[in-house]
Formats: structure tokens, sequence, C-alpha cells
């Protein structure tokens, strides 16, 4: 899974939420690393949708703009814990690793 | 949220233009929305590079087909198969903007005229590379006259590129006792006109054991158009444009297929008392879809392997050796009803397998609850 994919997954796990809303969460989950472009996000909302990890949660119309909420599925909540136990594992792992240089200080 | 101006909705509703149709009426009004979302985020425009992206995305778009096995192999086998047709297509359009080769009748007058004999027959032909020929044969009691056929191919507009005479000795009752040696004046010659090759030949026998044999002669004419330097070129470009039909169209339909069943799942889901009817009326246009694709790539292997083998012949054809003419393949052996029915076959099938994934009976959504 890559990490906008996984981004946009946790950010629809917080709760449903529209294109841009989404977009909004991403940076800020990232901390302002990934900026999602709205070609992206709907390439990713597309594909997610055919796999079932994503689905239609409602519509709204404000002012003359469709507003459309995706919310995460059970398969889509599914994937993103195993993907966070991979994450979780290669993280150990890797400051394990890192503790024989005991200089870098990395965050406990 | 009101800094957008008209010029900029119609702008970006413009770039949207780069999605597939399908998708654009699924997901246009929602992407619209972010964009203005961005815009307003922005100094009420979006970057350049925010713009290119968009397009970039859209056209991507068009490529995409789930990742499905069956779908992928679907998309394969269309890709390869409108390859081929495209490739035949681009060919024979690039013939038809060479030149023609002459008429029946025109040949066969240059013919009799060459030859100095009535009537000669006529045969259409097809060199290797689907090029236009035309071949004439007379034979008769007439004389040998080589300033004759100079003329008569002058007259006619033809330039003679070269003019071969020779004696020749010809056996007459080969392995008889009455086994003799027969004098034949002959020519050999070649022109041409315009994008067009002439190759011919004329004899006559001159003498002879019998009375009869003396004088009697044979003319020939073959005429083929040039290759020229489009043939090539486009039969390639409409190998890759058939193959890029062939790809885009299965991801178009295969969306649609998607989609199809999407709106019975969303539909199931707001009707919970009808959602078990509902899948299975999903589930089985999508596998009859399936089943007349299937139908369809399987019955276009037989017109696709033709088509394979004409580009095959196009490509390797030498237009410099010396037999242009004959190129024997596989597919010389397949009657052409055999193809004809195959390519029939292969479309209906195609139709209804579309027609089944896509056109699937709107379902009565009345709400019980309320």
């Amino acid at each position: 899974m890559q990490e906008p994919t996984f981004l946009i997954l946790t950010a629809l796990a917080e709760e449903p939420s529209h294109g841009y809303g989404v977009i909004r969460s991403v940076q800020t989950l990232s901390q302002g690393e990934v900026v999602l472009r709205p070609g992206t996000l709907y390439g990713a909302l597309d594909r997610l949708s055919e796999q079932g990890l994503v689905e239609v949660d409602r519509e709204e119309t404000v002012d003359g703009r469709l507003r459309r909420y995706y919310r995460l599925t059970s398969d889509g909540a599914a994937a993103l814990s195993t993907q966070v136990e991979r994450l979780r594992r290669n993280a150990a792992a890797a400051e394990a690793g890192l503790r024989r240089f005991p200089n870098l200080g990395v965050a406990r | 949220m009101t800094t957008i101006s008209i010029q900029d909705e119609r702008r970006y509703r413009r770039l949207l233009f780069a999605y597939p149709g399908a998708y654009r009426r699924r997901h246009g009004d929602e992407i619209l929305t972010t964009l203005f979302d961005l815009a307003d985020d922005g100094n009420g425009r979006l970057t350049a590079g925010q713009t290119l992206h968009l397009v970039a995305s859209g056209l991507r778009q068009r490529f995409r087909v789930p990742l499905r096995p069956l779908t992928v192999l679907a998309a394969l086998l269309a890709t390869v198969t409108l390859g081929g047709f495209g490739a035949v297509a681009g060919n024979w359009l690039a013939w038809q903007s060479a030149d023609r080769v002459p008429s029946p009748a025109e040949t066969s007058a240059l013919t009799s005229a060459m030859a100095g004999l009535p009537g000669p027959s006529i045969e259409q032909w097809q060199t290797a590379m689907n090029g236009p020929g035309i071949i004439a044969t007379t034979r008769g009691a007439g004389t040998y006259d080589p300033d004759r056929v100079k003329t008569a191919l002058t007259a006619a507009g033809w330039h003679i590129t070269s003019f071969t005479e020779a004696i020749n000795k010809i056996a007459i009752g080969f392995g008889t006792p009455e086994e003799t040696v027969a004098p034949e004046r002959a020519a050999q010659f070649t022109a041409t006109k315009d994008g067009l090759t002439l190759q011919g030949a004329t004899s006559t026998m001159d003498g002879g054991p019998w009375p009869d044999m003396d004088g009697g002669s044979f003319g020939s004419l073959d005429i083929t158009t040039d290759v020229t330097g489009a043939i090539v070129p486009l039969t390639i470009a409409g190998l890759l444009l058939g193959a890029l039909t062939g790809w885009l169209l299965t991801a178009a339909v295969s969306y649609r297929m998607r989609t199809a069943s999407d709106r019975m799942g969303t539909a199931s889901d707001r009707m919970r008392t009808v959602s078990d009817r509902m899948r299975t009326a999903g589930s089985r246009p999508r596998r009859t879809a399936a089943a007349l694709s299937a139908l369809a790539l399987t019955a276009t292997a037989v017109p696709a392997s033709v088509a394979y083998c004409e580009f095959y012949q196009v490509m390797t054809y030498d237009p410099h050796a010396s037999n242009q003419y004959v190129g024997y393949g596989p597919h010389d052996q397949i009657p052409a009803y055999a193809v004809l029915i195959a390519t029939a076959l292969a479309a209906l099938s195609l139709a209804a397998a579309i027609r089944a994934a896509t056109h699937h009976p709107e379902p009565n959504l009345t709400p019980i609850s309320s």
C-alpha cells in the first residue's frame, strides 16, 4: 500500500469525508508532507471503491456544488489495520537496529 | 466560495473532458467542487501544475482497467485483435491513395496492340503486400515485331526501361523419334508509368516441323502498382491505433460493467428487503456478459490470425525481389467464409455482451419504510 493510499484510508477512518476534506486531512496527517492533487485523489478513490475498501457515504449539495462523501468499508478498515501492523513491525525493527547509534536520539 | 468566475468554471469543466465520458458523468460534479475548493484555498485559481496533473490523470483514467485477471486478459486480447484489424485497415487505406492499375479494357487493348493478337484473357490479382496487379495473356497466329511492341507501349504512355531480345531453341516432340528443335524469336521488357510497373513478354515461332507451328505467337503483360512510401508506415500506424482502441474500449466497457453492478449494489443497500433479489439480478448479467465476451474473443481469433499473417507479409515484403508476387501463409488455408462467419459471430456476441453489461432493468425503488 502506497503512502497516499494509506493516508486516504486513515483520513476516512476518522470520519466520512468529501474530496477536499480528504485532501486537507491527508495534508494535516502527514504534517504537510503529502499534498494530494485532485487527479491523484480521484484516481485513488476510484481504485479503492473498485476494491471495495471505500464506498459512497452520502451526497450533499451546498450552494449548487455537489459534495460526495466517502466512508471506509469494513474491508477497508481491515486492509488499513493490516498495513498498520506491517508498518509498526517494520518501524520496530528499524528502531531496534538504530539502538546501535545512540547519538541519533530516536524518539521512544 | 464566490471567488470563482464563470470563465474559470467553464475552464475547469473543459479540463474534465480529459476523463472518459462515463466516469465524468459519475464524478465530474464532485471533482469540480473539489477544484473550486482548492481554487478558493489558493488565489482563486488552480496552479498550472494542478491543471496539467488533472488532465494527465483524466487521460490515465481512460486506460485504467480493473485489476482482475479476466478483465486484463480481455483487454490484452482486444488490444492484439483490434491491432491486427487496424493494420489491415491501415494497409487498405494506404493502397487507396496509390495509383490504380489500368482497367481490364485498357490492359486488354494494350496487350492486343503490343502482341498483334486479339482478345487476351485478363486476371486481376494482389501482391503479397495487397497491392493491385493485373495480368493479360494471349496466344494466336501472329508475327514477331519488336517495334510494334515499343510503339504500343509508348503510345499508351509507358516509358520502356529494359528491352531484351533473344532467339530461343524450342524442343518439339521431346523424347519421340520426331524430336527436333525449332527457333523462336522472343522479347522480354519492362516499363514504368506514374506509380506503375509493367513486365511483359512476347514470342513467335520462326518455322517449325509443322506448317501451323510457324507464326505461333504468345504475349503477356503484368502490371502492378509500385509500393509507395505510405504503405508500411500506415500499416504500422493502423496496428498501433487499433491496439490503442482495443485497450481503451475494454477499459470503457469494463468501467460501465463495474458501475452498473455498483448501482445495483447501492440500490440493494437502500432497499434491504429486496437486496438478495438485487444481487442475483446484478451478477447474472455480469456472468452473461463475461461469457459473451469470451465467445467474442474466441471468434475473433480466426480473423485476427489472418490479419497478423497479412501484417507479417506486408512487413517482410521486398519490392526489389525478382519474385514479388507470391507469399503463402497459413491464412491462405482459411477459407474466406470462415473468416466472415467468425467476424460476424464476434461482432454479434460482443454487442450482446456490452448490452448485457450496461443495460440493467432499473429496480423499482419504492421505499417501504416511508
